[in-house]
């Protein structure tokens, strides 16, 4: 087999596991917003390291992404002590999205390298960006076993979890900030617009189907996997982009989800 | 020894929600704080919490300072929020709600201790269901089981009757009156005192201020309902001689 394709057969199983842990402890946390912010942000730091790059320093992406998307969840982690996390999240994505423009529109010959951070494409990566993605997706799912009850509790009863000494802020930071390792590592893969439809759309199907939350981790990585698998299979036969035929599968996954829920 | 005691404690947020609160409450007590929307019981409680730092004065729970030192105590409480503040949505069992707190620590929980928590509580035959499935009433017994699984000095209840049914409400009053027998104390933050009148041994009425304490027929006179509410409240003697307000 094309060694392309094995390794987007692998890497699409990589961000199918990030989407699950990621994308379920986003909704369980009632934030799904976060991940598209999440997005976003890294985008303005993606097209920082484009325009260092277009002037002569040689930087990798990686960094200042999760370095902007980390930023971003900590100004939207203190702005939640005072009011809904989500508006936190909706103004610092507004904030990374005008740094970007800013930074994009000052950068030559820039057309090509941000489409794909835009859309993604799992078919174009380097092995940079596989061993990223690998390293990140065994940090993601190190880190979250052993916090896991912590964000489970912080999730169900933040006023609880707080009297009973958890400290939810400091928390609510760690698990907004692995939740942008997850989203910056498949920044590439699946691309910034896209990413929200292959985190989050998984992991509220699976919210609607699953009777526990071992069952929704496991259904939203199912969904996640076929939809990333579909997508390239159908991508090979008729040439259309992988990441937006998976984008379309999830998405419709949980509209059939929830019409079925409705009738 | 003194449970809590508050010494002069303000607090504002935009504006001044408690004003000089000096009260103690002793150890084995069974105290309920009551008094209408916004008059600063959820603050209250955040205090004695440690969560809040007081504006003015000091807050001191089993003689700690309760903002400074809550690491010290806050295994000492036994906390039930109010049960709207809880995401429903989350797939949780039962089990996995009693043991959620410890695990949180790294705590191993058995799952005798959780039946034991859910015996006291009437509800050991539904340790695998799930949580959201249960009525108001049930969820309120588990989250009551859930706070006394760790066997606290104290209880800090938040509104712990909202949306329960009868049943459940009887049981969790038969629970708090057996932990005051045992000599733990119980604080209950409530809007409506009818369903532990009869067994609370003070009644703190509060509006931003202390309006009156002590025994509940002692409180409840027409004059400190007014004084805490804006107006008036009917109130009933009942059969047991206790004074009811009817709100």
């Amino acid at each position: 087999m094309d060694e392309l394709l094995i390794k987007a057969i692998i890497v699409s199983a990589l961000v199918s596991i990030n989407a699950a842990v990621a994308g379920t402890l986003t909704v369980f946390r009632r934030a799904s917003f976060l991940v598209a912010g999440s997005a976003h942000s890294a985008l303005a730091g993606v097209a920082v390291a484009l325009f260092l790059n277009s002037i002569g320093f040689e930087v990798h992406y990686f960094a200042f992404a999760l370095l902007a998307a980390v930023f971003a969840a900590f100004l939207s982690a203190r702005a939640s002590k005072y009011g809904d996390i989500n508006t936190g999240i909706a103004i610092a994505f507004a904030l990374s999205m005008a740094v970007a423009v800013i930074f994009i529109s000052v950068t030559r010959n820039y057309a090509s390298s941000v489409w794909q951070f835009l859309f993604g494409d799992v078919l174009l990566l380097t092995d940079d960006d596989f061993a990223l993605i690998a390293i990140s997706t065994a940090f993601v799912l190190i880190a979250t076993s052993f916090l896991y009850h912590k964000f489970l509790f912080i999730s169900f009863d933040p006023d609880g979890a707080e009297a009973f000494g958890i400290n939810v802020h400091l928390y609510d930071f760690i698990l907004i900030s692995l939740i942008s390792i997850s989203v910056v590592s498949a920044l590439k893969a699946i691309g910034a617009i896209l990413v929200f439809s292959i985190f989050i759309a998984p992991s509220a199907s699976a919210m609607e189907l699953g009777k526990s939350t071992k069952a929704v981790f496991s259904i939203s990585f199912i969904i996640a996997l076929l939809s990333m698998y579909f997508g390239l299979v159908i991508s090979y036969q008729y040439s259309l982009p992988a990441g937006a035929l998976a984008a379309l599968i999830s998405s419709l996954t949980y509209f059939t989800v929830t019409a079925r829920k409705m009738s | 020894m003194k449970a809590v005691i508050f010494c002069d404690v303000s607090f504002s947020y935009d504006k001044k929600v408690l004003e000089d609160l000096n009260f103690e409450i002793e150890g084995g007590e069974f105290v309920a704080i009551l008094g209408p929307n916004g008059a600063g019981k959820t603050t209250l409680v955040k205090l004695i919490l440690g969560l809040l730092k007081p504006e003015k004065g000091w807050v001191e729970v089993f003689g700690y300072d309760s903002f400074k030192e809550r690491n010290k105590f806050v295994d000492l409480i036994g906390y039930l929020p109010q049960r709207e503040e809880i995401a429903n949505e989350l797939p949780l069992t039962v089990s996995q709600v009693v043991k959620l707190p410890l695990l949180s620590k790294g705590k191993k929980v058995s799952d005798e201790k959780v039946v034991e928590a859910l015996s006291m509580v009437g509800m050991e035959g539904d340790v695998r269901k799930r949580f959201n499935e249960l009525s108001g009433g049930q969820q309120q017994r588990v989250l009551l089981a859930r706070a006394l699984v760790r066997n606290p000095e104290m209880l800090l209840l938040d509104e712990p009757f909202n949306g329960v049914d009868i049943p459940s409400q009887e049981k969790i009053v038969e629970v708090l009156s057996n932990l005051t027998s045992k000599g733990k104390t119980v604080i209950a933050v409530v809007h409506n005192i009818n369903p532990i009148l009869h067994e609370v041994d003070r009644v703190i009425l509060l509006n931003r201020r202390i309006i009156a304490t002590g025994k509940p027929n002692d409180v409840f006179t027409e004059e400190n309902i007014i004084k805490a509410y804006g107006s008036s409240i009917p109130l009933v003697i009942c059969e047991d001689g206790y004074t009811h307000p009817l709100r």
